[in-house]
């Protein structure tokens, strides 16, 4: 619209609109004050006048037949309005048109123009011509540019039920994964313990801890590491590539494989291959068998969101409830909940779990991920001015700048390691649901400690 | 020491496999192990650990048959090591299978392209399909290169060894 104005601006410039004022809008007697919310014309009634404003903006507005009023053109201080009902055949109005602020306005009537085959009407057209010519364009402008308009809203409507669409999809199959995935889960930690009693029972050979060893801890060195362990091996037993590969995997140490070697008994390497490879199959199922749960129920989690009502809830509660979630991936670090039992906050709990949940779990990874003396997760929360501040800290080892910047964008993930990659949508949900409550949240790095800040807006 | 004996007529064949991660990795080296007692399956956690591999057993004579790599990994992309692979002079025959489950289409459009892999393979995959693409690449390895393929004929796909020596 602004745009608009402009163009209009530099097309008075053009035509001599200094002599169509002295000519035709100076009369005194033709001079009407406006207040402010005063109407000049209305929708649809006999208008014989066109107004030239002097001073102050009006604008015309047009109410269709269903819905609301909306705004039609304004017009400021040098233009002239009421040009269409003044040429056009019918007289009538297509806009109320009203002043928006205090405004002067001269106007002529149709009865006080000159004779139409004199020099003066000629004159006349002729300076009112590039006004109206200017109009038509202008018309022109604002029809193309609420066709667009409705086309962008459309557009996005549409990608917005698309997405409702796809969150529906993803909360069935979450619904039907979820039985599936829990079985999986839950006879998988059977079947572990049973093995575990069974191998430790048939077990005659001392071959027992080997399967324990890799049921707990899983392949623990890389394929480089392996490969040279295997050359060792091989040198040093003179057995088959394959054999050596078997026990380079298992991570022995060289008196354990000296042993092997003084025994000369080659069936003793298959043997303890297929405890240790029986106690590594059992690893890889409940490390899959934990993602596949976890994925599951974080996509039910986004289909339940909406589902709880918003009521006032104790924030330190809330904290404690994701921290409970986590336990599992908080047993080694030291945690602390600086939060006063008497806070509260109106919303909905689901939602204000999930947000902790994220923003503990990331912190948790990315501590777990090192080998710190001390890790360590603060939380802290605390009112300032209208805001509540929660703010969950850790002693990790930071966010660089670039990564900062992208953090917040859905699909965007670090985690790509091992089976333990995320979805990549943990914090962009968090901003969601921080956003639908108007608050804002930040991430800042300092003296070595990483900080998620979620900003709320005390109600 | 079956295996040494075989050796001495036997050129030393390679099988890589890329994948970054190890469960999946240790399933593709259990699989592959079909060919163990012909060829050494080699695994690597990431593209750059595979094309040093790749460097070093050329260096020492080794000849790598076939690389099976993943896709979407840390670091260098599997569609990006197999096109690097392509273009260096010593790796030329080098078959090439890429094992992914989620390659976009232009990935796999530069994978063919650019890295003219030999297959592609969807995950999850069974077992026997992925011996199977690797056997027949195995055999057209060893015929291009002017091998003697008895040694190896137990793992080869006679199929392909029957046509590629009708050729001739």
């Amino acid at each position: 619209m602004a745009e608009l104005m402009k163009q209009k601006m530099a097309l008075s410039e053009l035509t001599d609109l200094y002599w169509l004022k002295q000519e035709y809008f100076s009369n005194e007697e033709q001079k009407i004050i406006l207040n402010k919310g005063d109407e000049l014309t209305k929708q649809g009634t006999l208008n014989d006048k066109m107004f030239f404003v002097a001073s102050g903006r009006a604008s015309g507005f047009y109410r269709p037949e269903i819905g609301e009023e909306f705004r039609v053109f304004s017009t400021g201080a040098n233009m002239i309005v009421g040009i269409y009902s003044f040429f056009s055949h019918d007289n009538r109005s297509y806009t109320t048109v009203r002043a928006e602020e205090d405004s002067i306005v001269y106007f002529i009537q149709k009865n006080q123009l000159p004779d139409k085959n004199t020099i003066e009407y000629h004159q006349f057209l002729a300076h009112m011509l590039p006004v109206i010519v200017n109009e038509i364009y202008l018309r022109q402008m604002l029809m193309i540019s609420s066709v667009s308009e409705k086309e962008n809203v459309l557009k996005k409507l549409f990608e917005s039920e698309k997405l409702a669409t796809l969150g529906q999809l993803a909360a069935g199959l979450a619904h039907e994964l979820n039985n599936a995935a829990s079985v999986i889960q839950s006879k998988t930690t059977w079947i572990t313990d049973h093995m575990k009693d069974y191998m430790e029972e048939k077990d005659s050979k001392g071959l027992f801890p080997y399967f324990l060893k890799s049921l707990e801890n899983g392949q623990e060195q890389s394929s480089k590491e392996i490969r040279s362990r295997k050359q060792k091996i091989q040198e040093l037993l003179q057995i088959r590539e394959s054999a050596a590969k078997k026990l380079a995997r298992m991570n022995l140490t060289d008196q354990e494989i000296e042993s092997i070697g003084i025994k000369e008994n080659t069936q003793i390497i298959d043997r303890l291959g297929n405890y240790w490879d029986a106690g590594l199959a059992l690893h890889d199922i409940n490390v899959a068998a934990t993602h596949t749960t976890h994925v599951v129920q974080s996509i039910k989690e986004l289909g339940a969101m909406d589902r709880k009502n918003a009521q006032s809830f104790n924030l330190r509660t809330s904290i404690q409830k994701a921290t409970s979630l986590l336990s599992d991936v908080l047993k080694n670090l030291e945690i602390s909940i600086d939060v006063d039992h008497t806070m509260t906050y109106f919303g909905k709990e689901g939602e204000f779990v999930q947000i902790w949940v994220n923003l503990i779990k990331n912190a948790a990874e990315s501590l777990n991920s090192q080998h710190l003396a001390e890790p360590e997760i603060r939380i802290a929360a605390s009112t300032r001015k209208k805001m509540l501040n929660v703010l969950i800290s850790d002693n990790g080892p930071g966010i660089d700048k670039e990564t900062r910047e992208k953090i917040f964008q859905p699909n965007y993930t670090t985690k790509v390691h091992g089976l333990s990659f995320g979805l990549g949508l943990g914090l962009s949900i968090v901003q969601k649901i921080v956003a639908s409550y108007e608050g804002e949240i930040f991430v800042k790095c300092q003296d070595g400690w990483t900080s998620f800040i979620v900003e709320l807006p005390k109600k | 020491m079956l295996n040494s004996l075989k050796n001495k007529n036997m050129e030393r064949l390679y099988i890589i496999c890329v994948e970054d991660q190890k469960e999946v990795l240790n399933i593709i080296a259990e699989q592959l192990s079909y060919f163990e007692e012909h060829v050494s399956i080699e695994e690597c956690e990431t593209a750059d650990e595979a094309f040093e591999l790749l460097e070093n057993l050329d260096s020492k004579g080794g000849k790598v048959a076939v690389v099976v790599s993943d896709h979407v990994m840390p670091g260098t992309s599997g569609v990006d090591f197999l096109v690097k692979i392509r273009s260096d002079d010593r790796f030329e025959s080098v078959k090439k299978i890429l094992l992914t489950g989620q390659a976009t289409h232009m990935d796999t459009i530069a994978a063919i392209n650019e890295a003219k892999i030999d297959n592609y393979i969807e995950k999850p995959w069974k077992e026997h399909e992925l011996i199977a693409k690797v056997s027949d690449l195995l055999t057209q390895f060893i015929i291009e290169s002017g091998i003697d393929y008895e040694p190896y004929v137990e793992v080869l796909n006679k199929q392909t060894l029957f046509d590629l020596l009708k050729v001739r």
